[in-house]
């Protein structure tokens, strides 16, 4: 699991503004296998960032020296669709990237995100865009995550609000284990099994007289 | 919280599972079945050993060999090198907590989309979850079921719960009669084309009206897994007469007593007729087409008679930009038509059209013709049990007959990640539901499309519609 977030924090940002960016893109399969973290970042975005003889695509963003350090990133919509692999969330995280900011996500990777204390937060494809041409101009522009407010602070435009489940929010900044907080209510569940079974008994399966 | 008095199929099965709600839209949510596969399950396992905690229902866990082993006939644990701490991994850790392993070396083993049906462990108003994206399948049968990722599999084996926030419902109601040739493929792609790849997201959808009551289960399990490539994590079918004619003594469904109280139950499920979702949309099966995409996603999808959109006459920047893009990668161009296209592999298999309806249909096109030249064509059915019944019905004379590879169970050149995958430029036709760049070998390019279609293909050399050419 990452370590918590803090309740704000500034960064350099890297912008990735492609649209529909998914999650065999962020990492290939043959990266998702054998290894462990914190190794994941060797398949970030492999076929963008590596060319067929191994060496280091300069053109792209990610291999900037510059971006080298961002922890955060800023894409287009849909990022992070198709494919259910958690992975592309631990290639971004042992990358660096705490939080990415898009239109719009790919949900089994936006819950995925929260799994690993990454935030994902949706601005509009206009804020993006302001923040992007902002970053394109100024080698070193940093925005602020704050997210007690729920918020992007980036210099030189307004605040940008996000939407953050409060329930979230305490996941990320208390870097709580969820399967820790669930047990907590492992007295609720015990009850749920025993009422279900009297109403729904056809429900567990029954065991096949082959195998 | 639904209208007690109005609620949909959705609503129904999501009420009855609320163990507790947690505030801000969110439960916590009962898991009926969880399903495991190789590759998304050790960690996960790692995980609960490591913290210290039990599978708390394996009962209710069950596993299957498929995403990374091979699909040779005479495969073993060996046969591709990558895949053999994961084989070993999924036994020891089902042995050790007593869960149900459907092992590739067994007769009952599949692509776990395909087996959770057919062994009726996916069963109308479950909850069904598993670590893999098409999790949505299963929603056919009238079950509320979804993808989910490693930690969240690790989630489910330690508490049997999911901390979930309550999606919003579309309805997508189907009139009209889907013509000759015409499959629950092309409908799901048609509508993914028409709404778009993230429409769905935020939303469970149901697919309704009198042209999904007319399909089969495995038509509606087609239907059902490209939710997904819509956005949407859930695709569900309401449960009816077909449902319960197909589940009836299946190996792990009720039976006696337990059955008739089950019926009882699954009759009241699907929504009420006053109910509505957030979104409603209408549409007409009857004058659709076989499709295929063109694109790098599958939203990017055409009548197969159709000419490839123009990114000139696309408005938005960042869609021309896609489109492009995709066009280069792709190696086509705009107006151009897919039909007569020439291409190199031809791919029938994968969770969404592995079954054996599937294979008829595809055997149909193919019986008494032979695969083009320099054509790869594979034949992959979705479980063990699949293969043996085409096998029955002499479909594997049929496809080898033809020139096809006929292969063992599994997940195969959908996922590639074992020795079924394409070379850099390499054009497929696939039945399978993702086109991403690079999705079936670096540099392959997909062509998505259902069986009929792919097997006329791989017959032709080109892309082909069975309807007008055969």
């Amino acid at each position: 699991m990452s370590d918590k977030l803090p309740a704000c924090f500034t960064s350099q940002v890297v912008v990735l503004a492609i649209p529909n960016i998914d999650t065999d893109t962020i990492i290939p399969i043959d990266y998702c296998v054998n290894r462990e973290r914190p190794h994941f970042d060797e398949g970030l975005f492999r076929l963008w960032r590596f060319h067929d003889d191994g060496t280091e695509n300069t053109d792209f963003a990610l291999n900037a020296p510059r971006f080298r350090n961002a922890e955060v990133l800023i894409t287009g919509e849909n990022f992070g669709c198709g494919s259910s692999r958690e992975m592309a969330v631990w290639a971004l995280a042992d990358f660096g990237i705490r939080a990415v900011i898009a239109p719009s996500f790919g949900e089994i990777f936006y819950n995925n995100c929260f799994q690993n204390n990454v935030l994902a937060a949706c601005l509009t494809q206009a804020q993006i865009d302001a923040i992007g041409h902002c970053a394109e101009i100024n080698d070193t522009y940093e925005v602020s995550i704050d997210i007690d407010e729920k918020c992007l602070r980036a210099p030189g435009l307004p605040p940008y609000p996000f939407d953050l489940d409060g329930l979230r929010a305490e996941m990320l900044l208390k870097g709580l284990d969820p399967i820790e907080a669930t047990l907590t209510r492992e007295a609720e569940i015990a009850a749920f099994e025993i009422t279900d079974r009297a109403k729904r008994p056809w429900v567990n399966p029954r065991s096949s007289s082959s195998n | 919280m639904s209208d007690p008095a109005h609620r949909l199929l959705f609503d129904k099965i999501w009420d009855a599972h609320r163990v507790t709600a947690l505030g801000g839209g969110y439960d916590l949510i009962y898991i009926d079945r969880h399903m495991m596969h190789e590759l998304a399950s050790n960690i996960a396992f790692d995980r609960i050993a490591e913290s210290g905690f039990e599978v708390r229902r394996p009962d209710l866990c069950f596993a299957t060999h498929d995403h990374v082993i091979s699909t040779a006939e005479d495969r073993h644990d060996d046969s591709w090198p990558e895949s053999a701490s994961y084989i070993h991994a999924l036994r020891k850790n089902t042995r050790d907590h007593g869960i149900k392993l459907f092992d590739y070396q067994g007769s009952d083993q599949g692509i776990v989309h395909v087996l959770a049906p057919e062994q009726g462990i996916a069963l109308p108003g479950t909850t069904i979850v598993c670590g893999d994206s098409h999790t949505c399948t299963l929603g056919a049968l009238g079950a509320l079921s979804w993808g989910i990722g490693t930690s969240e599999v690790a989630h489910v084996l330690a508490t049997q719960t999911l901390l979930q926030r309550r999606p919003k419902v579309m309805r997508i109601h189907c009139q009209g009669q889907l013509r000759a040739g015409v499959s629950a493929k092309d409908l799901i792609l048609t509508l993914i084309g028409r709404f778009g790849a993230n429409a769905g997201e935020g939303y469970a959808v149901e697919y309704c009206g009198e042209a999904v009551r007319a399909l089969s289960i495995e038509a509606r399990l087609t239907l059902c897994n490209l939710s997904i490539e819509m956005g949407a994590r859930m695709g569900h079918v309401a449960p009816d007469d077909t449902t319960y004619e197909y589940l009836a003594n299946r190996p792990h469904a009720p039976t006696g007593a337990a059955w008739e109280k089950a019926l009882s139950a699954w009759r009241l499920l699907p929504g009420d007729v006053e109910a509505t979702a957030h979104v409603e949309h209408q549409f007409d099966v009857s004058g659709l087409n076989p499709q295929v995409t063109w694109g790098t996603s599958p939203a990017q999808v055409i009548d197969i008679a159709g000419r490839i959109p123009n990114p000139d006459d696309v408005p938005d920047t960042a869609e021309k930009q896609g489109m492009r893009k995709a066009l280069d990668y792709m190696g086509l161009e705009p107006g151009q038509t897919l039909s007569g296209t020439p291409i190199d592999a031809v791919f029938i298999g994968s969770c969404t059209n592995s079954r054996l309806s599937d294979l008829q249909a595809a055997a149909d096109v193919v019986r008494g013709k032979h695969v083009a030249r320099d054509v790869k064509a594979l034949v992959v059915p979705g479980s063990t049990r699949v293969k043996q019944a085409a096998e029955s019905a002499g479909l594997d004379k049929v496809f080898k007959a033809a020139g096809f590879q006929w292969r063992a169970a599994g997940c195969s050149m959908c996922v590639a990640m074992n020795d079924d995958r394409l070379e850099a430029g390499q054009r497929c036709v696939s039945t399978s539901n993702r086109n991403f760049e690079s999705r079936q070998g670096k540099g392959a390019r997909t062509h998505l499309a259902s069986p009929a279609v792919a097997a006329a293909s791989a017959i032709q050399g080109e892309i082909t519609d069975p309807t007008v050419s055969f």
